[in-house]
This record gives C-alpha cells, structure tokens and sequence, in this order.
C-alpha cells in the first residue's frame, strides 16, 4: 500500500459491527483473508450482498482479481485512524 | 508523540499487525529459481566427482575445484533462500491447513541444503532436488496451476516440476 502506508505506521479501526450502512467505495479496510492474512485493502464495489471487491492502493500490490470477493465475515472493520512512523 | 506512545505499547503488549505492502512486486513468487539452483548444486557435484581423486591435485586442477566448491556453497544457499522466502512471505495459514506437512519438507529442504554444502555426494544433489520439486508441486496447486515433468533440456539432465501454462 506504498506510499498510503510504510512499515511502523499504525491504524485504528472500528470493527464492521458498528458500521450500520455498507462501506462507500475508497474505505479502506482491514481483512482478514484467507491466502493472505491480515492486510489493509480498498473498496472498489459492493459485490451481490456478499462481499466487497477490493485493491491495493500500490500498483505492484496484490490485485483485485487476486483478492476476489472478500465475503463480509472477513472484513474486520474500517480504518478511521492512521498514525505514521515518525521520520527519522 | 503518539507514534512513540504506539511503538512502547506495542513492544510490551505486542499489538496485532497487517500486511499493507510487498517486499517485492507482490505475486511474484516462483520456486522455478530453487529449482534451477538445485540443478546447478547436482551439476557442480556431478563435475567435482570428475576431478582426479588420487594423487595431488596441479595448481589448474586446486584452482577449479576451488571454484566448483564455491559455486556449490552459493547455489545450495540459493535454494535454502528462495524456499525460505515462499514459505515465509507468500505461503499462508490457509495453505498450511490445506497442507500441514509443508513445515516439514521446507525443514528437509534446508537439512537437504545444507547436506549439499557440507559434502561432495552426488546423491544429496538429487535429494535436494526430489524435495525442491516437492516444494514446487505444492506451490503450484496453491496457484491453481496444473504441473507436469519432464527431463530438464540441459545438465544433469534430471525430472524437473514445470507448470503447465496457456
């Protein structure tokens, strides 16, 4: 997700349960896939009421066809806060 | 300030982390580069095996041999490497679950690596290489590809693991 995101940033994010409306597109999310594990992704589309379609922000990253349809159950919620690394 | 605050809490109570960027170009993994390595490791054996084993070695002959040693020593740390990377960045707990004796073969890789390192028999060569197309079969599968084998078009001429592409 470079330059969105580096190693040591960190991020808040409220957990899908309290999100009462479907995520707009461009949220950025945090999932929990099942190839790649815990990774921040971008909504792209609501997919038939049974997942969203996902990116990377970074062009080399893992693609949306890669990624599939993420079902609900694995998105663990929405980031609301990024905190970066400090420069050194 | 906040950062700092994170980075301590973070280091005593160890915070949950995510993935948000590649150490390389993400998807491109192939184990077609330990394969090779562990092609080159049999050949590099396969021509010191051909070196004079009686007598003293001519000063050409130390030479040579000195050079086929360290080609070894860098091709079988190779393929230790480019596995250890598969495993660690692109294979995940899902795959594990599906193979749960992946843990082990990487484990025989880098025992059958270092065996390579530390000794001259050809037959640790094809050992390295029976596990290295092993590794691969199982790569593929996690990518949905189909493999086939066939003899490698070059020395030492041995049944290599290919993906069956288009």
């Amino acid at each position: 997700m470079r330059p969105s995101f580096s190693d040591g940033d960190f991020v808040v994010y409220l957990n899908r349960l309290f999100s009462l409306k479907p995520y707009k597109v461009g949220t950025l999310l945090i999932v929990d896939h099942p190839k790649y594990g815990i990774i921040l992704k971008r909504v792209v589309e609501l997919k038939d009421n049974v997942g969203y379609q996902l990116k990377s922000d970074n062009a080399n990253g893992v693609g949306s066809k890669e990624l599939g349809i993420c079902k609900f159950e694995s998105i663990k919620g929405k980031v609301i806060v990024h905190i970066r690394k400090n420069k050194d | 300030m906040i950062h700092t605050i994170l980075t301590k809490l973070d280091e005593k109570f160890g915070l949950p982390s995510a993935s948000a960027h590649c150490d390389i170009p993400c998807g491109i993994y192939d184990p077609s580069t330990a394969q090779v390595a562990a092609l080159s490791v049999i050949r590099l054996l396969d021509l010191i095996a051909e070196m004079p084993d009686e007598g003293s070695l001519n000063l050409g002959q130390q030479a040579k041999l000195s050079r086929l040693v360290r080609e070894k020593e860098l091709s079988a740390s190779k393929v230790k490497d480019e596995i250890r990377i598969i495993w660690g960045d692109f294979l995940k707990q899902p795959q594990f679950d599906e193979y749960p004796d992946c843990h082990t073969l990487v484990h025989n890789i880098m025992l059958a690596g270092g065996a390579c390192k530390q000794h001259i028999d050809v037959e640790n060569g094809h050992k390295l290489m029976a596990l290295v197309n092993e590794f691969a079969e199982v790569f593929w599968k996690v990518k949905g590809v189909k493999t086939f084998k066939a003899t490698c078009p070059y020395a030492p001429s041995v049944e290599t693991v290919y993906p069956k592409l288009g």
